[in-house]
């Protein structure tokens, strides 16, 4: 027998070019030269102790304050701009509303979890319906707690160009004009279409954006890989996106995505796609039946909320909101603090100061800009008198308090409370 | 009866490591560092970075334990990030060509040159078969092994490295490598 097909033969000689000696594992050399991944892993037996206190009794602590009443309560209307900005992740750039002109996808329903590396448990997810002209027509996404802790976990529906925000830890839901929601949803599906996907790469390759690599693996089990790499110095800064293509349906079923950090691939990310087109029940865009009985309803579509600027400058109506907000707790008139507060209903408001006595505006500085990135609006320092139930009087200088448009979709021209004080 | 409880055993220790116990993670470690090793050389050809590569496998593989809900498929699963590392690598290195496969021999009668023909054979193999082939010979992994990390049942290990070896047998009898002077012993 010639030694070509004798097995033995072959098995000898494979062994001898490409066997070596057995790789040595040192687990204890390993975890020295990690120590962050080691301390990811244990952390968790920890939090895994300690998860479950904290909400309920922290919320306790923090409501047994009045004044602090006030911060937990002005937060809701941070977390709205905050959830919109992140629906779309890992990069994507900025989204012009003139983009939503004409959609351009397969998609009619599609559900999608995003993991990010730091918090593999709890993804963030959206849902989305579009109409037969492929423009949304439902959407509802889910933010974790991690995504915002102030705010806690969010459930948003978006529906005729009115988004509601449901803040599960605030036991509040804020109704408001938004088209940003429907732009970024169109804009993802559009991006991420599982059908299409790769021809877009395709055609990104032949104008130099992008280099794909495609592995189809013999075994018709494993997904297709579509590895698309941009360019370093492109606005995507060397990214590294890996598609996972079902071999049996060609729909991308997820995407990894990594970024280049000193010249090392990082893990950023998954984006998985599940039931393209597959139905999904209407009650999924219905926030009415979820919500508790007693939730506060902040609505900013039947209301007009905050101060119309007219004439003012921004710094003026800046300090004109301040000024009009402490006259009103100074009167107990909390239909109208409120409605500076970003719409918060009278007697929310009197639940949640009713306990805090305002009796003189000491000062109200000169505005500052808001000293957050993005945030928008001003500061504008101040203090107030408070005086006690035995009559004692005290100052009290709020944190910020912080001013700005309502919403520069729907209210541009009347400002508003927001944040905590 | 006694795979069923060897695979509830890995599932367990799987489930302790994803609850934060770092020796769980540890026997882990231990259990899969090689074919992650032989995995991340089938794509690298290269020992040295198959070795980093294994190493930075089970880095994110330690931080990203919680995400994995197949306990029983954990060896798939880490053979899924190697791939990607291993990939990874190869872009960032900018190889096209593994480095151990392509050296020039000195002298072509050499029995370097002989093995290096037959790495040439391995390599030429589709991607899936390459694998198979080199955890096969390259650490000596059974079929069981084999049949973990590459999520297919082993009478599937079997039957596809017997198609492989025929294809390595096919190229090397078209390039004129009969075996004849090639020492085995």
């Amino acid at each position: 027998m010639k030694p070509l097909e004798n097995e033995n033969w072959l098995d000898e000689a494979l062994t001898k070019s490409i066997g070596c000696e057995k790789s040595q594992p040192n687990f204890e050399k390993w975890k020295q030269d990690h120590p962050e991944a080691v301390q990811t892993l244990t952390s968790r037996a920890h939090r895994e102790s300690t998860v479950f206190v904290r909400p309920q009794k922290l919320r306790r602590i923090i409501m047994y304050k009045t004044i602090t009443k006030f911060a937990a309560a002005a937060i809701i209307i941070i977390g709205v701009t905050f959830g919109l900005t992140t629906l779309l992740d890992h990069g994507t750039p900025a989204y012009g509303l003139d983009q939503t002109i004409k959609a351009n996808h397969t998609v009619r329903y599609l559900h999608i979890k995003c993991f990010d590396s730091e918090h593999k448990d709890e993804p963030k997810e959206f849902w989305v319906h579009c109409d037969e002209l492929r423009q949304i027509e439902n959407a509802r996404w889910y933010m974790p707690e991690w995504d915002a802790p102030e705010d806690g976990a969010k459930v948003g529906v978006w529906n005729d160009g009115i988004a509601q925000i449901w803040f599960k830890k605030k036991n509040s839901i804020l109704i408001y004009r938004n088209k940003t929601v429907a732009a970024m949803m169109l804009k993802l599906v559009e991006e991420r279409d599982p059908r299409l996907a790769v021809q877009r790469l395709q055609e990104q390759e032949k104008q130099g954006q992008v280099r794909i690599n495609i592995d189809e693996p013999s075994d018709k089990s494993l997904p297709i890989v579509v590895t698309a790499t941009y360019p370093a110095e492109g606005p995507k800064q060397g990214r590294c996106d890996m598609l996972f293509v079902d071999q049996a349906t060609k729909l991308v079923k997820s995407i990894e995505f990594y970024t280049l950090k000193d010249g090392k691939y990082e893990y950023k990310g998954v984006q998985e796609f599940h039931d393209y087109n597959v139905p999904i029940d209407v009650r999924m865009f219905v926030l009415d039946n979820e919500v508790p009985a007693d939730v506060m309803r902040v609505d900013q579509v039947t209301a007009e909320v905050g101060l119309a600027q007219g004439d003012l400058t921004d710094e003026q109506v800046a300090v004109e909101v301040v000024r009009q907000f402490f006259e009103a707790l100074i009167k107990k008139d909390y239909e109208k603090a409120g409605m500076l507060f970003g719409g918060v209903p009278a007697s929310n408001m009197q639940q949640l100061f009713g306990d805090l006595n305002v009796v003189r505006i000491v000062s109200i500085d000169t505005p500052k800009p808001h000293p957050i990135p993005g945030v928008g609006g001003f500061v504008v320092p101040c203090e107030v008198e408070l005086q006690a139930k035995d009559g004692t009087k005290s100052i009290w200088k709020p944190y910020g308090p912080a001013v700005r448009p309502v919403d520069l979709e729907s209210q541009p021209h009347r400002w508003n409370l927001h944040g905590g004080i | 009866m006694t795979i069923e409880i060897k695979e509830r055993s890995e599932e367990q220790i799987v489930e302790a490591a994803q609850n934060g116990h770092l020796e769980s993670f540890g026997a882990l470690y231990q259990r899969y560092y090689s074919s992650m090793v032989a995995l991340a050389y089938s794509v690298l050809g290269d020992r040295d970075c198959a070795e980093d590569a294994a190493q930075e496998v089970f880095a994110i593989a330690c931080r990203d334990i919680a995400s994995l809900k197949r306990r029983d498929k954990f060896g798939a699963w880490l053979a899924g990030i190697c791939r990607n590392i291993a990939r990874q690598m190869l872009r960032v290195k900018g190889k096209t060509v593994p480095s151990d496969m392509w050296q020039p021999p000195e002298n072509a009668d050499t029995q370097e040159h002989r093995h290096d023909v037959i790495r040439r054979a391995v390599w030429q193999l589709p991607g899936a078969e390459r694998e198979l082939i080199v955890l096969r010979y390259y650490d000596g992994f059974s079929h069981a092994q084999i049949s973990k990390v590459l999520d297919i049942s082993s009478s599937a290990v079997n039957g596809r490295l017997i198609r492989a070896k025929r294809r390595i047998a096919k190229y090397l009898k078209r390039n004129g490598f009969t075996g004849e002077d090639y020492e085995t012993s």
